[in-house]
């Protein structure tokens, strides 16, 4: 008899099984999209983007692989980013249209050779028992097995019987949604995060970072709580409150913060004084100088607020832009900004002398509404030294309601 | 106390870039002339506002200011309140959930400090309304 031991939540668990039941025989398919819009952002499902320095999908592989899965097939209905050589997967795009007949395609070719194939949905992370899964499936005779969280949620992850095909054909024809079959149920007691909206990279982030599941984010641990990932630069009068993730390649510059949780994924550039506060930036995402990103999930020229519950589009690069994926692209964007601002900064330094500001803080505080009798009433001193200005501007103003 | 002088309400295209931006500017720059200008900028219609849009609403707001009125924001689209979130300007703008609303408070008199010793239930709950 099988026995798949999973490891509590809290720890840093990995599937072991103690029963010499191997999963080498097992095939396994995994789907990426294929569904709703909202389980995307961007043009891009959820399962693609990266949490804490790698994608869902990738972290799927890893623990089927670590759960000794033979082979593993992957098909998505949009472009897959580039992967690392040492995945050694199949790797497939199909239009969105004919995934599912791919899907069904795929799956027989995996049926030949093994007793039963596992189909699994990009869609929620999920960390279920891939041992205990098949081998409660193989015990129970059933054509079918489904995976469901501990509360009920049926999750897109199936135990197929490989000789029982048209049962497989229906499931995928129905897009893994035909409510006519009926499928024994395998309750899991691992993490799951349904990731259906991009709200929910934020909480599958904060909970890796609080232990709660399995993710654990790639790189170096600089300071308790803080991971920086390799060749990311940060100034040092930048501030990064753990628990933060800097990804590889980031470049967080002067007088940025990052606090709360939040995850820079790499090549992404966070400018000059802005406040990452609660968020998720994404890959090859460029935030502009001086903003306040709070609860959000910024990327794609995109920021999801969770505030608001809404995406908003934003075209302006010096509000949120895109770093190109490629080097040649990045030193061709870095080069021409140098050569925008050197003429202004040369003609700056030339004529410096007859540089003057365009207006003083005694100016801009008279526009806003303190009369010049109340500034000399309250001394110009506390101005300067920015104590008390702010209560005497509402307290003096001769009209209006503040 | 009620003013005399009008308040006046003007709907802000949907696309707020640099052209527009501009183009909506020349069109309000007559009534920032105004003695005391009370401006209400209704943003229901905001799609896509950039960094000039932002910019073009605080010189509207310094313009006014310098001429002793004020600029007061309405009705602001999910879009507009997340641009101005992230650019730190929503906190420099009174911004109330209807045109209405915003046209109303130019009456009162009292700054809202002194107002809400005074205020009722009714005023409790658009206070409420404007936060959010």
């Amino acid at each position: 008899m099988g026995l798949g031991v999973h490891k509590g939540a809290n720890q840093s668990a990995h599937v072991v099984t103690l029963s010499g039941y191997s999963l080498r025989g097992i095939r396994a398919l995994v789907l990426v999209g294929g569904r709703d819009r909202a389980e995307r952002f961007g043009e891009s499902p959820l399962a693609l983007l990266d949490v804490l320095g790698r994608s869902v999908l990738m972290r799927t592989l890893d623990r089927l692989r670590a759960a000794g899965i033979g082979e593993i097939a992957v098909l998505s209905d949009t472009g897959l980013p580039p992967h690392p050589a040492t995945v050694s997967c199949k790797f497939d795009v199909a239009s969105p249209e004919s995934l599912w007949e791919e899907a069904l395609h795929r799956f027989r070719r995996l049926a030949r050779r093994s007793e039963s194939v596992l189909v699994i949905r990009l869609g929620a992370w999920a960390e279920v028992d891939y041992a205990a899964m098949v081998d409660e499936h193989r015990q129970s005779g059933a054509a079918v097995m489904r995976a469901c969280s501990r509360w009920g949620e049926a999750l897109d992850i199936f135990a197929v019987s490989s000789i029982n095909q048209s049962e497989a054909a229906a499931l995928l024809r129905g897009e893994l949604r035909d409510n006519r079959l009926r499928s024994a149920v395998h309750i899991t007691n691992g993490y799951v995060n349904m990731l259906t909206e991009p709200a929910c990279l934020r909480s599958l982030t904060l909970d890796a970072f609080a232990c709660e599941s399995e993710i654990r984010p790639c790189g170096r641990e600089l300071r308790p709580g803080v991971w920086v990932g390799k060749s990311a630069r940060i100034h040092r009068r930048a501030r990064i409150v753990a628990p933060a993730f800097i990804g590889n390649y980031c470049n967080v510059h002067s007088a940025a913060v990052i606090t709360r949780g939040s995850s820079i994924e790499h090549h992404s550039v966070v400018d000059c004084a802005t406040m990452v506060d609660n968020s998720n930036v994404m890959p090859h995402t460029r935030v502009g100088a001086g903003l306040d990103v709070e609860y959000s999930v910024v990327g794609f020229k995109q920021v999801y607020s969770m505030q608001r519950n809404v995406t908003v589009e934003i075209s302006d690069p010096r509000l949120v832009g895109t770093v190109g994926s490629h080097l040649s692209a990045r030193v061709h964007a870095a080069g021409s900004l140098l050569f925008n601002q050197l003429p202004s900064a040369l003609l700056q330094w030339i004529f410096a002398d007859d540089f003057t500001p365009e207006t003083t803080q005694t100016e801009t505080l008279k526009a806003v509404g303190v009369s010049k009798n109340a500034l000399s009433e309250s001394s110009i001193a506390p101005i300067d030294s920015q104590t008390k200005s702010y209560t005497e501007m509402a307290a003096t103003r001769r009209y209006g309601n503040e | 106390m009620e003013t005399s002088r009008p308040v006046i309400v003007k709907r802000v295209p949907e696309s707020l870039n640099l052209k527009q931006a501009r183009i909506f500017l020349e069109e309000v720059r007559p009534l920032l002339e105004h003695d005391r200008p009370q401006l209400v900028f209704d943003l229901s219609l905001v799609r896509k506002i950039d960094a000039a849009g932002v910019e073009m609403l605080l010189h509207c707001m310094k313009e006014a200011a310098r001429r002793d009125g004020d600029l007061k924001l309405a009705s602001l689209s999910p879009q507009a309140q997340v641009v101005l979130d992230i650019t730190r300007t929503g906190r420099l703008f009174e911004i109330f959930a209807t045109s209405a609303d915003a046209a109303r408070s130019f009456s009162g008199y009292l700054p809202n400090m002194v107002r809400q010793f005074h205020s009722s239930p009714v005023r409790e709950a658009d206070r409420g309304r404007k936060v959010a």
